[in-house]
């Protein structure tokens, strides 16, 4: 499993830094990127010979950042920015979650780390938003979670049932223009 | 596989392997990183079978755990507590166990190696083994265990216990299993660590330089044992300090 970030200023730049980030980690380039029912994006081996790769990426604020690996894994980053209300929670919280965010002085940290976690599972499945949200706890999550330490005020979390013993480290590539 | 190394101050230099919560995991990777390391002595604060009070040892859903631990004796003396999986534990569970070498501490204590060791059962039988809320160990025997003189290891499965009962003991050392409903409720309340996030690390499964936490699983979620969770091996270094 590898971990590559970079900052990105402009979405365009996302699909050029997935080709990068698959060179870097197979060697090989000229992937094609198919899309599964409910949008989840995958790589297509440009070769026979093409190992097969499984990736989940993400981007918040001015990072993106990618994890790839032999396995199927979700990925997610997310800014500490933007609002943290009761509402909110109350609508894509488990009941579980609620009570942990609140037993924590609703803390928007707090807030944030929850929905990052939620956010990594369901981007492993694939379904995204179209799932129910508030019907898991990341508490009891279906796949394992494991929180990635990253900069200050983002939040990152990793599902995958083959999370690594030690994490590895996270890479940078750069958008070359 | 993880392994974990804590460095313990002591009056005495002593290793200590500590093994918990197999619940039939495969075993054999942690059969040879224990022995690799050459313990003076394994602790093993239950959870290793599946419910010893109506099922003999040998019975399949046990049988890799009793196996587990007879492969263990054969690397260093080997003291086991009862966990909530193994509430009720028979008669004739207890005569296998013996004849098999392993030393089962029942609200019971010796002195060996330098310690005095002791095994706080877990309250809960088996068929309870999902409770909400840990009842309270048998006190009596942990106050008289705690009078005792010596270096105190006391294998307690429950790491809740912790908080509630023993530390306000002498107990200098006390080893536990995993933290059964999550270890963010551990100490009866939410603990948000804000550079850890949701999953703290218990300053690597170490807490209050005592109470060491068996399969610490350190930043990761705390599953069902049986989502292929993995398993750590912890090492414990009893080291004299200089005086």
């Amino acid at each position: 499993m590898k971990l590559y970030t970079a900052q990105m200023t402009d979405r365009k730049q996302s699909r050029l830094l997935l080709h990068k980030a698959l060179f870097r980690y197979t060697g090989i380039d000229n992937w094609k990127i198919g899309t599964e029912p409910l949008g989840k994006p995958f790589a297509i081996p440009p070769v026979s010979s093409a190992p097969d790769v499984h990736f989940s990426l993400s981007h918040s604020g001015t990072f993106w950042i990618i994890a790839l690996d032999d396995h199927p894994l979700g990925l997610d980053i997310q800014q500490h920015k933007g609002p943290c209300t009761l509402s909110l929670a109350k609508r894509y919280f488990h009941p579980e979650e609620i009570a942990f965010w609140q037993k924590n002085g609703e803390k928007s940290d707090v807030f944030y780390d929850i929905w990052c976690a939620k956010e990594s599972y369901v981007k492993y499945t694939g379904e995204g938003i179209t799932r129910n949200l508030a019907g898991f706890s990341v508490f009891h999550p279906p796949v394992p979670l494991q929180r990635i330490p990253f900069a200050g005020g983002y939040s990152v979390y990793l599902c995958s049932e083959h999370l690594p013993d030690v994490l590895p480290d996270i890479g940078e590539i750069h958008c070359d223009l | 596989m993880r392994s974990t190394h804590y460095t313990v101050n002591a009056p005495l230099n002593l290793n200590i392997a500590l093994v918990s919560d197999l619940h039939c995991y495969p075993y054999k990777e942690v059969l040879e990183r224990v022995g690799e390391e050459k313990p003076d002595i394994i602790a093993v604060p239950g959870d290793i079978m599946e419910n010893t009070a109506n099922h003999s040892v040998t019975a399949p859903f046990n049988q890799p755990g009793f196996a587990f631990l007879s492969a263990l004796t054969a690397i260093a003396p080997v003291y086991y507590s009862i966990g909530n999986h193994e509430g009720g534990m028979s008669e004739e569970n207890r005569t296998l166990l013996k004849e098999a070498g392993i030393t089962l501490l029942d609200n019971a204590f010796l002195h060996a190696h330098g310690l005095c060791i002791g095994g706080l059962t877990s309250p809960l039988p088996y068929e309870k083994h999902h409770a909400e809320k840990t009842p309270s160990p048998n006190l009596e025997f942990l106050s008289r265990f705690a009078n005792e003189q010596g270096f105190h290891l006391l294998l307690s499965h429950h790491p809740e216990h912790y908080p509630a009962y023993i530390r306000s003991t002498g107990v200098e050392l006390i080893v536990s299993g995993h933290a059964h409903g999550g270890q963010w409720r551990i100490f009866g309340k939410d603990i948000y660590a804000p550079g850890q996030g949701l999953f703290p690390k218990y300053a690597s499964g170490m807490h209050e330089n005592r109470l060491i936490v068996g399969r610490g699983l350190a930043n990761t979620v705390f599953p069902i044992p049986r989502l292929g969770n993995p398993t750590e091996a912890v090492f414990i270094h009893l080291r004299r300090g200089e005086s």
